[in-house]
C-alpha cells in the first residue's frame, strides 16, 4: 500500500504538461483536466493537514515512513553494487582482489576478509567522488533527509509543488542541527521541467510519484535528461494490476482510510514492464540507460515493507542507470 | 509487582462509642490514648467489678448484682443498665464488655512489651498476638460455652462479629499487616475465623497449659498466609504474564 | 505550575550555559555501557557518532585493575557465553585487553537435587562440539578491557570530536525532555525566526554541564533513572531471597574444569571454578540464611558450603539452628564433619564438588533476587539495556550475557538506522532492537524464574517429577544439547 506525499503536484503537472506529452501505455486515456482542477483545492487542503503529521512516525504516514527503509536500502545497495573498484589500467597490486568466481566457494575466514576489503574500498571509492541528489516531489523531507545524513552524498536538493509540505520539510530539518548546520540539504518549490538542464546529478529520485502525474512518461524523460554519466535515476510506482487496486484502492482508501478516496486511479497506475519497454523502444533511450535492478515490494503488518521478485505486480521500485 | 504500602498508616481510624465504652480515635503516634474501655464512667467501674465473679459465676446477671453491691452503688443503678439506650440484657452487656475489656488487655499487653515487636515475620506476630488472646480465657474457660451461647443468639450476632472483626483488625494492625485492596478484607475474614474456632476448639481441648489449641492457632495461621501467599503470587503472575502477553505483540508489531 | 518553573529555571540554566549536543549519551558505566561504547566506536559505520558515558562512580578501580590487579580475585565474577567472548573479540575488540590469567574456561556443569541425590544432569559443552561452555571472569576485568579498548580508539581517531568522552564520578542531576504536547503537531514556527527547540533529552550532571542528546541510553540499572524518565514501567518481582556471593579456595586445583551447582529449597548453590585452586560461589538463600552466611567466621564458611553441597537438608537445618545461636560456633564444624563422614563414599570423588579450604576475607556479600522486565527498551531517543531492562534470577549465569546480547542488538539497529540515513534517536530505528532483543530476553527470564520456583519447593509430588524430569533429561542427549546451546549462547 503505497501512499506518497505528492500526490497534489499531479493536478499542476496535468496543466503544465498538456501540451506536449507521451504516455506509456496507449490506453492511457487523455487528461481529465476539468476534474482535476476541481479537486486542487480539496486535495490540497488535505496536503495542508497532512504537512503537521507528516513527521509523526507513528502517526497516518507510518507505511511511508517504513517505506523509506526499503528505499533506501534500494538506492544504498544499486550504488554500492556497481562501483568500479579497480579503475581500469591499474596494477593487480595496487587493487582489490575480486575473485574470478563466487567468493562463498572459499573458506569463510578469507572469504570475509576478502568482502571486507571490497567494502572498505568501496566506502572510500563514495567518499573520495561524493555525490549529489535531486529529490523530485520530496514531500516532507522524509526521503531527502536520509539521503542528506549519507556520509558519501554532497547535497541534496528536494523539490516539490506543494509550498505547505514544503514548510513542513524546512521545519524538520532544523529539528536535526546536523542536517540544519551542514548546507547539505535545501528544498525547492519547483517541478523537475523547471530545473535548469545545466544542473546534472549524480541521483535522482522519484519515489511514489509517477502514478499521480497525467504525463509520466513526459517527467520520466526531465529526470533522464538531468542524471549525469554513471548517475542514476530511482523509482518507485505501482503496477495496474488486480493486487495493486486491492491494497491501494480498496483497503488503502475504501476499508483502512489511511487515504482519502480518490488519492488514487487505477488507470494512472504504470506497469514495470511499460517502463522498460518505453526505455528499450527508443534507440536513443536504450543506447544511454539500463534498468540495473527491478524489484516489486509488498508491506505486511507486523513485519513491514519486504522486497519480493514479482516486479510486475503491486509496488515496485525501478533503478535506471546513465551508461553513457 | 513491587507494590507501594497501604495507606492505612495515615487513616486515623474512628469507631462509634458505644454504652460506655468508647474508642473513637486510634493513634500510631499517641499509644496511650488507644483506650477501648473508658475507666472513668460508672458504668466500666461496676461492669470491671464484675469481671471478678465471672469465674465463679459465668457470665450472669449475679456478677453485675454483686459488683453494685461491693461498690456500694444502690440498687437503682441496675434498672438505669437494663433501661439503657443499648436495649441489650445485663448478661449480653457483661459479654460485651468482658470481649472489650481482653481486647483492651491485648492493646495493653502489645504497648506495654516492645519484645513483641522483634518477632520476626508477620505471620509469627498474628500467632503470637491470638494465643495471647486465648490465654485470657484461661481463668473462665470453664464458663465461656455461657458467653459463647451468648454471642451466636441471632440478634446479638451483628454485636458480636463487630467485636470479632474489631479483634482481628487489631491482631492484623499490631502484627504490621501491609496488605491493601481485596486482600485486607480477606485477611481480617480469615483471622475471625481462625480465632473463632480456635476459641470452640479451646472449649474442649484437656492438654495440658492448652498446647493443643496453641499448636491448632499456629497450623491454622500458617496455612492462611501459605494460601494468602499462593494467591497473592497467582494473581502477581497473571498480570505479569497478560502484560507480557501484550509487550511482546507491540514489540512484533512496531515492525510493521 | 512546577512543570512550567522548572521549565523556565532549565531555559534560564540553558541560557547560560548551553547544552552540548551529543549523538549518544550513556548513563551507567558497568560492562553494558562500556561495551556499547567502545562497540559503537569500533563500528566503521557508528564510530563518527558523539559519544558521551556518564558514570556517578569512580572508574580508578577499574583502571587500576589493568596496571595492578589485586591478588585474590574480587567477589563480582561473571559468566561469559561463547557467544559473548566471540561478540567481545569480533566486534567490540575488548578481548585482547582481557586479563588471560584471570579468565577460566569451563566445559562442563553438573546440577543436581538436594532432595534426590540421583536426580543428576551433566551439562558437556563436547557434545555439540564444542570445547568451552563458559568463562568466569571477574567483572573488574570486564570493564578494564572495556576501557582500555575505548582509550585505544581514542589514540586512534583523529577527530577530536569524535573522541569518546567518559566522566566519572558524575551524577546525573536531572533529565528533562521536550514538551510532550508537540508530538502530534508541528508548531508553525518560521524556521528564520530561531532555532526551534530540539525534542532530545537533556541530562543535566553534577558536574555543571547539560548534555542534550540524540539518543539516550539507560544502562543505569536495575533502579534507571533513564528507564523512570521515559516512564517505562518494569515488571516482576522480588523473590524473598538473596544471592551470596564469596571467593574461596578450594583444597587443591580442579583440573576437571567443571562447574556445580545444587538445588537446595532455599536456593541454588553453585561453586564455579576460577584459575588455580580459587573459585566463586553464588549461593541464593532466604532472607535470614544469608545474613547468617555473610556473618559466619571465615573459618566455618568453607564448611557450610561443603555440608550444602552435600548434606541432606534436615542436617543443614539443623547445622544452621546451631550458626543461628552462635555465628562463631565451633561445634557446628564437628557436627558438619561428623555428618559428611556418613556420606556415601563412592560419591565424594565423582559426584560432587572438591572441598573448599578458606574463604578469602572480606569477599562475601548478599544482594537481593528479582525478576524484572521492562515493558519495552525504547522510547523516542531513548533506549535501554541490560539490567536497566531487565534483572534476572542469577542460576543460570546469564545476566552479563543478555546485556551483551541487547549490545549486539542495539548496535546493530544503529548500524541500519545510520546506512539507511535515519535520525538514530528515532523510534523508526530503536524499534527494531526493543522486537530483536525483547522476545529472546523474555524466554530467558521465564525459563529461569521457573527453575527457581520448580526448585524452591519440597513439595512432594514436585520433588518427583523434577527428579523423573532431570534423570530422564539427562538421557535424552539430543534434547540436552539444546539447553547447552542455549546456555553457552549458541
Amino acid at each position: 500500500m503505497l501512499f506518497s506525499g505528492r500526490h497534489n503536484k499531479r493536478v499542476i503537472h496535468s496543466i503544465r504538461c498538456s501540451r506536449s506529452f507521451r504516455g506509456f501505455s496507449t490506453t492511457r486515456r487523455a487528461a481529465h483536466l476539468a476534474n482535476s482542477s476541481n479537486s486542487s483545492d480539496e486535495e490540497l487542503h488535505h496536503f495542508s493537514s497532512l504537512a503537521s503529521s507528516w513527521w509523526d512516525v507513528n502517526g497516518p504516514q507510518r507505511i511511508l515512513h517504513k517505506m523509506n527503509l526499503l528505499r533506501m536500502d534500494f538506492i544504498y545497495s544499486n550504488v554500492r553494487k556497481h562501483l568500479v573498484l579497480n579503475s581500469p589500467g591499474i596494477s593487480e597490486e595496487e587493487g582489490v582482489y575480486i575473485p574470478p568466481y563466487n567468493p562463498d566457494l572459499l573458506p569463510l575466514e578469507i572469504r570475509n576478509q576478502i568482502l571486507e576489503e571490497q567494502e572498505a574500498k568501496r566506502d572510500e571509492i563514495l567518499l573520495e567522488n561524493k555525490l549529489n541528489v535531486l529529490d523530485v516531489g520530496c514531500g516532507g523531507g522524509i526521503l531527502s533527509e536520509s539521503l542528506a545524513r549519507l556520509n558519501f552524498i554532497e547535497n541534496v536538493k528536494g523539490i516539490d509543488l506543494s509550498p505547505d509540505v514544503l514548510k513542513a520539510a524546512e521545519l524538520h530539518k532544523t529539528k536535526d542541527p546536523l542536517l540544519n548546520s551542514s548546507k547539505k540539504l535545501t528544498y525547492e518549490l519547483m517541478g523537475i521541467e523547471s530545473v535548469p538542464k545545466s544542473d546534472e546529478y549524480d541521483i535522482i529520485t522519484m519515489f511514489e510519484m509517477l502514478e499521480h502525474v497525467n504525463y509520466p512518461a513526459q517527467i520520466l524523460d526531465e529526470a533522464l535528461s538531468r542524471v549525469k554519466v554513471g548517475g542514476w535515476v530511482f523509482l518507485s510506482t505501482i503496477n495496474r494490476d488486480f493486487i495493486s487496486w486491492f491494497t491501494t484502492i480498496l483497503m488503502g482508501e475504501h476499508v483502512l482510510r489511511i487515504v482519502p478516496v480518490g488519492t488514487h486511479s487505477l488507470d494512472k497506475y504504470i506497469n514495470s514492464t511499460e517502463i522498460i519497454d518505453w526505455l528499450n523502444n527508443n534507440k536513443d533511450r536504450s543506447s544511454r540507460f539500463s534498468v540495473l535492478d527491478v524489484k516489486g515490494c509488498v508491506y505486511l503488518p507486523a513485519y513491514g515493507w519486504k522486497f519480493t521478485d514479482c516486479s510486475n505486480v503491486g509496488n515496485y521500485m525501478m533503478a535506471i542507470r546513465r551508461d553513457i | 509487582m513491587f507494590r507501594t504500602s497501604t495507606l492505612r498508616s495515615v487513616l486515623p481510624r474512628i469507631k462509634l462509642s458505644s454504652g460506655g465504652l468508647y474508642r473513637s480515635y486510634h493513634s500510631q503516634d499517641h499509644l496511650g490514648s488507644n483506650n477501648i474501655i473508658n475507666k472513668n464512667s460508672v458504668e466500666s467501674r461496676v461492669f470491671t467489678k464484675a469481671l471478678e465473679f465471672i469465674p465463679e459465676k459465668g457470665f450472669t446477671k449475679e456478677c453485675i448484682y454483686k459488683a453494685v453491691r461491693e461498690l456500694q452503688y444502690s440498687d437503682s443503678l441496675l434498672s438505669i443498665f437494663s433501661n439503657s439506650t443499648v436495649g441489650i440484657s445485663l448478661e449480653f452487656q457483661l459479654v460485651l464488655f468482658w470481649l472489650k475489656y481482653q481486647r483492651q488487655r491485648l492493646l495493653t499487653y502489645v504497648e506495654s512489651n516492645p519484645s513483641f515487636f522483634e518477632i520476626s515475620g508477620e505471620e509469627n506476630r498474628v500467632t503470637h498476638l491470638i494465643q495471647k488472646r486465648l490465654e485470657f480465657n484461661e481463668p473462665v474457660i470453664g464458663k465461656l460455652s455461657g458467653a459463647i451461647s451468648q454471642l451466636i443468639i441471632p440478634y446479638h450476632v451483628d454485636k458480636s462479629l463487630e467485636e470479632l472483626h474489631n479483634l482481628s483488625d487489631d491482631v492484623a494492625f499490631y502484627s504490621n499487616d501491609q496488605s491493601n485492596d481485596f486482600s485486607w478484607y480477606s485477611k481480617r475474614f480469615g483471622l475471625s475465623t481462625i480465632y473463632a474456632s480456635s476459641e470452640v476448639y479451646m472449649l474442649q481441648d484437656n492438654s495440658p497449659k492448652f498446647r493443643s489449641t496453641h499448636s491448632f492457632v499456629e497450623e491454622k495461621v500458617s496455612n492462611m498466609y501459605q494460601l494468602g501467599e499462593a494467591y497473592n503470587s497467582f494473581e502477581e503472575w497473571t498480570l505479569f504474564n497478560a502484560m507480557s502477553t501484550v509487550n511482546l505483540i507491540k514489540s512484533q508489531w512496531h515492525r510493521g | 505550575m512546577f512543570r512550567s518553573l522548572s521549565r523556565q529555571l532549565a531555559t534560564k540554566a540553558s541560557i547560560n550555559t548551553p547544552s552540548k549536543l551529543q549523538d549518544v549519551v550513556i548513563i551507567g558505566g558497568g560492562p553494558a555501557g562500556l561495551s556499547l561504547l567502545a562497540a559503537l566506536k569500533s563500528s566503521n559505520k557508528t564510530k563518527h557518532l558523539k559519544c558521551t558515558l556518564v558514570e556517578g562512580a569512580s572508574l580508578d578501580p577499574i583502571r587500576n585493575f589493568g596496571v595492578n590487579p589485586p591478588p585474590e580475585y574480587t567477589n563480582r565474577v561473571v559468566s561469559l557465553t561463547p557467544k559473548t567472548i566471540e561478540y567481545m573479540r569480533d566486534k567490540i575488540g575488548n578481548w585482547n585487553f582481557i586479563n588471560q590469567e584471570r579468565v577460566n574456561f569451563y566445559d562442563t556443569i553438573v546440577a543436581y537435587d538436594s532432595q534426590d541425590n540421583e536426580a543428576r544432569i551433566k551439562f558437556d559443552a563436547s557434545t555439540i562440539g564444542d570445547s568451552v561452555l563458559a568463562a568466569m571472569c571477574e567483572n573488574l576485568n570486564i570493564q578494564s578491557s572495556l576501557l582500555e579498548r575505548i582509550e585505544e580508539l581514542n589514540l586512534n581517531t583523529m577527530d577530536p570530536e569524535q573522541k569518546s568522552i567518559l566522566y566519572d564520578n558524575t551524577k546525573v542531576v536531572e533529565i528533562t525532555g521536550p514538551e510532550v504536547a508537540a508530538e502530534h503537531e508541528l508548531p508553525y514556527i518560521d524556521p528564520k525566526e530561531g532555532e526551534p527547540d530540539l525534542d532530545w533529552p537533556t541530562v543535566t550532571l553534577s558536574n555543571g554541564e547539560s548534555l542534550q542528546a540524540r539518543l539516550l541510553v539507560g544502562a543505569d540499572g536495575f533502579n534507571s533513572s533513564v528507564r523512570k524518565f521515559s516512564h517505562i514501567a518494569s515488571r516482576g518481582w522480588f523473590y524473598n531471597r538473596f544471592g551470596v556471593v564469596a571467593t574461596v579456595k578450594l583444597q587443591y586445583e580442579d583440573y576437571r574444569s567443571l562447574a556445580w551447582q545444587r538445588f537446595l529449597t532455599t536456593g541454588p548453590l553453585a561453586i564455579l571454578p576460577l584459575t588455580d585452586n580459587n573459585a566463586t560461589i553464588v549461593w541464593s538463600s532466604t532472607p535470614e540464611l544469608s545474613e547468617l552466611l555473610v556473618s559466619v567466621d571465615d573459618a566455618i564458611f568453607p564448611h557450610l558450603v561443603n555440608a550444602a553441597m552435600a548434606l541432606e537438608e534436615t542436617d543443614l537445618s539443623y547445622i544452621y539452628s546451631l550458626l543461628k545461636k552462635n555465628p562463631s560456633d565451633m561445634n557446628a564444624v564437628e557436627e558438619i564433619k561428623w555428618r559428611m563422614s556418613r556420606v556415601d563414599s563412592s560419591l565424594v570423588d565423582e559426584g560432587y564438588p572438591l572441598p573448599l579450604e578458606s574463604v578469602v576475607p572480606r569477599s562475601r556479600a548478599r544482594f537481593p533476587l528479582k525478576m524484572a522486565h521492562a515493558d519495552t527498551y525504547t522510547a523516542p531517543r531513548v533506549a535501554l539495556i541490560g539490567d536497566a531492562a531487565h534483572s534476572i534470577h542469577p542460576l543460570a549465569g546469564q545476566g552479563l550475557n543478555m546485556g551483551q546480547s541487547d549490545v549486539a542488538s542495539l548496535v546493530s539497529a544503529l548500524e541500519d538506522g545510520v546506512t539507511r540515513g535515519l535520525d538514530i534517536g528515532s523510534t523508526l530505528v530503536l524499534e527494531q532492537y526493543t522486537a530483536n532483543a525483547w522476545p529472546s530476553n523474555h524466554v530467558m527470564l521465564g525459563i529461569c524464574d521457573k527453575m527457581h520456583k520448580i526448585f524452591s519447593t519440597d513439595w512432594p509430588p514436585i520433588v518427583f517429577f523434577r527428579g523423573f524430569g532431570i534423570k530422564s533429561l539427562n538421557m535424552l542427549g539430543s534434547f540436552k544439547d539444546v539447553i547447552v546451546r542455549a546456555l553457552s549462547g549458541r
